[in-house]
């Protein structure tokens, strides 16, 4: 092309890229110059050619997997859910496992709740205190008995301790040492057909359980339970600490029985 | 589920509010235009359907960037050259000649013995002819001939001036113009 027209120009002329004012401009040059309408007419051949450019059809695999592909990929996958997170969880649940495993084969860590024989059975009296319960804490029943209360003072560590070493009486709280002692028949109300009565009371001087029942390991009571439950008692202090509290009750006749 | 009856903008938006499901038809509907444009990129068949696939996954994590009021294709096509562009560059392909493929590519409703072998002659030379191209010059030339974006558009995809797009794409014209030149001569003394 000999003439001085940029060839940019004439290539956005034929892109029609140009604004009016440069395309009047070209085609008024190209109705002079022979060169440049010849290098206009060669330019739109390579146009053409290149739209002749071979072109291969994409393999059956792609049209008709890859959606599938691409989809898979940009879904969240639910099962992988929990298997991403196993790095994690599997020592957390191991540790757990653990954990239960150790707190059930640990004799030590034993709760003792009232339904619980042995316990009630190895519990080792070594104090014995005397229980004063407050006239006001507790509402009368007519049906109400004389009853006579004992109170056994066990210290946690003898009860860990005997909870192996000690074989279980036969008969129970009965074997072991107590002193008893009136208690106001007025306080306690208590069904007729009961015969003992027990409270477990914690180291604040609360009663947290109360059974009752004919045999020396009561069985619970749960209306009376409901009564009495929140009392407070004082809870006794031995070595200046206080001390977990067992507090019998007990029919005046059906001891004085049990002691002929 | 969705079909093709949805718009464009009824499926991004679905897309957009966390529903994957929505893309699948997006796929169905660009699938081929894309691999046209990756195509004439790589001049590689594999290599093409492999950058469609990256392409769609890339729209689809970026889905939120998308403008719903502009045309969807647009914005996927741009998404799909400049990774082609990062695939070139990292590949370093371009000089390959893709002919074994020329075989695989039939006219279709064209059952003339004669013509076909003819046009399948001038497409083989055409082909050779782009594969001699740089890399730079034939994607240039493949969005403004076959994809026929404006220098703006083209601009905007390839981050270059608009006044760069006019003098690349002059310069990506007189090369192939002269490599036509060479090629016909060499026809001419065989």
């Amino acid at each position: 092309m000999k003439c001085d027209l940029p060839i940019e120009l004439l290539n956005a002329y034929l892109d029609g890229e140009l604004d009016e004012q440069e395309k009047t401009r070209v085609e008024i040059h190209l109705k002079t110059c022979a060169a440049c309408r010849k290098e206009l007419s060669a330019l739109q051949r390579v146009d053409t050619r290149i739209k002749q450019e071979v072109f291969e059809e994409p393999s059956r695999e792609f049209v008709f997997t890859m959606k599938r592909r691409v989809m898979e990929k940009i879904k969240p996958a639910p099962r992988r859910t929990l298997i991403r997170f196993a790095p994690i969880f599997a020592p957390v649940a191991a540790a757990i496992l653990v954990l239960v495993v150790l707190v059930e084969i640990s004799p030590s860590r034993k709760i003792v709740g009232v339904n619980d024989r042995i316990a009630y059975q190895q519990v080792a009296v070594r104090h014995e205190v005397k229980i004063s319960i407050p006239e006001t804490s507790i509402r009368t029943a007519p049906t109400a008995l004389k009853v006579k209360g004992t109170a056994k003072v066990a210290e946690e560590e003898a009860l860990d301790a005997k909870y192996e070493e000690t074989p279980a009486p036969a008969a129970g709280l009965a074997t072991t040492s107590e002193e008893t002692r009136d208690i106001d028949e007025s306080l306690i109300a208590i069904p007729a057909r009961a015969q003992v009565v027990r409270a477990i009371i914690d180291t604040t001087g609360t009663i947290v359980k109360v059974a009752t029942g004919r045999n020396l390991v009561p069985e619970q009571d749960t209306a009376l339970e409901n009564e009495l439950t929140g009392q407070q008692v004082a809870p006794p202090i031995i070595e200046g600490r206080k001390k977990q509290l067992y507090f019998e009750l007990a029919p005046t006749e059906e001891k004085e029985e049990t002691e002929q | 589920m969705y079909n093709n009856i949805e718009s464009d903008e009824i499926l991004i938006e679905a897309v957009k509010k966390g529903d994957c499901d929505a893309f699948g038809p997006i796929i169905e509907r660009y699938k081929m235009a894309l691999y046209k444009v990756m195509y004439r990129m790589v001049l590689n068949r594999d290599d093409a359907e492999d950058l469609v696939e990256e392409a769609f996954i890339k729209a689809y994590r970026s889905i939120n960037k998308f403008q719903t009021d502009r045309p969807f294709f647009s914005w996927l096509r741009r998404i799909g050259v400049n990774n082609a562009i990062n695939f070139l560059k990292r590949e370093r392909k371009g000089n390959i000649a893709p002919l074994e493929y020329v075989e695989k590519t039939l006219p279709n409703g064209r059952n003339d013995p004669v013509r076909m072998t003819r046009e399948k002659m001038i497409r083989e030379r055409i082909n050779a002819a782009l594969t001699r191209l740089p890399q730079e010059a034939r994607i240039i030339l493949s969005l403004k001939v076959e994809e026929d974006l404006s220098y703006e558009e083209i601009g905007n995809i390839l981050n270059i001036p608009k006044g760069t797009v006019m003098s690349r794409l002059a310069r990506a014209r007189q090369k192939l113009k002269r490599i036509f030149e060479d090629m016909e001569v060499q026809n001419h003394e065989m």
